[in-house]
């Protein structure tokens, strides 16, 4: 694991509260930064052991540290920078900048897909109101692997270790394979233990609305049905399912009807080949990254559970997907659907869980 | 752990650094033969490593990449600022 050390705290700290390095360095508070850094590397190397009594953790030099240490140590960090803040102002702005900058030089990003969402949990963080484990809980299903971080972290080894790491490459991979384990998300639609939702440690039980769960269950029957795994396009199929939900009626505020909508869905799929009518369809990246901002969306509003509304806007995650563009099309981009969630939520009331 | 402390007053501030000991030792050494205080030492010896720092392009292409990304997050939170 690469630690961050003062002089990356300033840089860090200059940047992110927009006020120079320079004056970051005059306004340092030595003694506040050099307690959160020690306090940081203290608790990140407990994490790194912790991680590696699990079989993750550090590898040999210059291997991407394992996921979860990753998100632990950089919780870590926040954590110190927001209890002994290195610059008079800008706390929060500096302890979230340092958080992301030591995951990337460990070859990870953080994918916020809400920031608003990501704000609370700096913000809960700093307040004591969320637990590290918590936060890291969170952190970590939201972290995928930097795709150049090799390469520049090439760049930054010596030769010697630059040529062990390439030897250790293709185990590296094994090993990281073998190390893949679920993150700590977990997707249900329910049964005899329990309703249907997601459930995080950070969050308890979100449940989904009946709505949302029709939608959930549509969305996977229809990818079934096409030969596919479910992508942004059968999820906006299966919110199409109903036409009292939060997202039918929105989408209807801005003149988009529920037919319009499905047909836009429908435009955007093509058939696969046959599959089994029974098991779960998998889920195309794109998908799995939308579960996490349709949870993050929940918590942005100050939700306790999961409805259409929240699916809906965690489709403009991905502003480049073709069933978003074929949205914004007509008109229905991101600030207009916000706007509309909002005005359908205060006229109709939330969704009630299933 | 060693600590190497200083009082001032004015425009100075009492402070606690948690230094190495060996480098606690250098900087009291420095400061004493220069006739400065242990934190102008720090300092300046911080000032040479943020300078090295400066010029990691590799470190600043990361972090612009990072500011960049998260620029809403960072505003939301400059936003809610006290």
């Amino acid at each position: 694991m690469i630690e961050l050390d003062i002089a990356g705290l300033v840089v860090i700290a200059g940047q992110a509260g927009g006020i120079g390095t320079d004056a970051a360095l005059s306004q340092l508070d030595i003694a506040s930064a050099e307690a959160a850094l020690a306090e940081a590397r203290l608790a990140g190397r407990e994490a790194v052991s912790a991680a590696r009594s699990h079989r993750r953790g550090n590898g040999p030099a210059g291997e991407r540290p394992d996921r979860a240490a990753a998100a632990a140590a950089a919780v870590a960090l926040m954590r110190a920078l927001l209890r002994h803040p290195p610059l008079p102002g800008h706390r929060e702005q500096v302890a979230a900048a340092a958080g992301l900058q030591f995951l990337a030089i460990n070859g990870w990003q953080a994918d916020l897909d809400v920031p608003k969402a990501a704000a609370l949990t700096i913000k809960g963080l700093a307040s004591g109101q969320l637990a590290p484990a918590d936060a890291t809980f969170w952190l970590e299903v939201r972290l995928s692997p930097d795709p150049a971080w090799p390469d520049r972290q090439a760049q930054a080894l010596p030769p010697e270790s630059r040529a062990r790491r390439i030897m250790h490459a293709p185990m590296a991979a094994v090993r990281h394979r073998q190390r893949s384990r679920p993150g700590p998300f977990v997707i249900t639609l329910g049964s005899a233990h329990g309703p249907a939702g997601i459930r995080t440690p950070a969050t308890g039980l979100m449940p989904f609305t009946g709505p949302a769960l029709s939608s959930v269950i549509l969305s996977g029957t229809e990818a079934r049905r096409r030969g596919q795994p479910r992508g942004l396009e059968h999820i906006l199929f299966g919110l199409t399912g109903q036409d009292d939900s939060v997202a039918v009626k929105a989408l209807e505020r801005i003149g988009i009807s529920r037919e319009t909508a499905r047909q836009q869905a429908e435009n955007t799929t093509s058939e696969g080949p046959p599959q089994p009518p029974s098991g779960r369809a998998p889920d195309t990246p794109q998908a799995r990254r939308t579960w996490r901002a349709v949870l993050d969306e929940a918590v942005a509003h100050g939700d306790n559970y999961i409805g259409t509304e929240h699916f809906l806007l965690a489709l403009y995650c991905h502003s480049d997907a073709a069933v978003v563009q074929a949205l914004a099309g007509l008109g229905a981009d991101e600030s207009q659907v916000r706007a509309a969630v909002t005005a359908q939520r205060a006229e109709s009331g939330p969704e009630r869980p299933a | 752990m060693a600590e190497a402390a200083e009082t001032g007053s004015g425009r100075t501030k009492n402070m606690v650094l948690r230094l190495d000991p060996a480098l606690a030792e250098r900087l009291a050494a420095v400061a004493e033969v220069e006739g400065r205080t242990v934190s102008d030492v720090a300092r300046e010896a911080i000032a040479a490593l943020v300078e090295a720092r400066r010029k990691d392009k590799r470190f600043l292409r990361q972090l612009e990449d990072n500011l960049a990304r998260h620029q809403r997050l960072l505003d939301l939170l400059r936003e809610d600022q006290p």
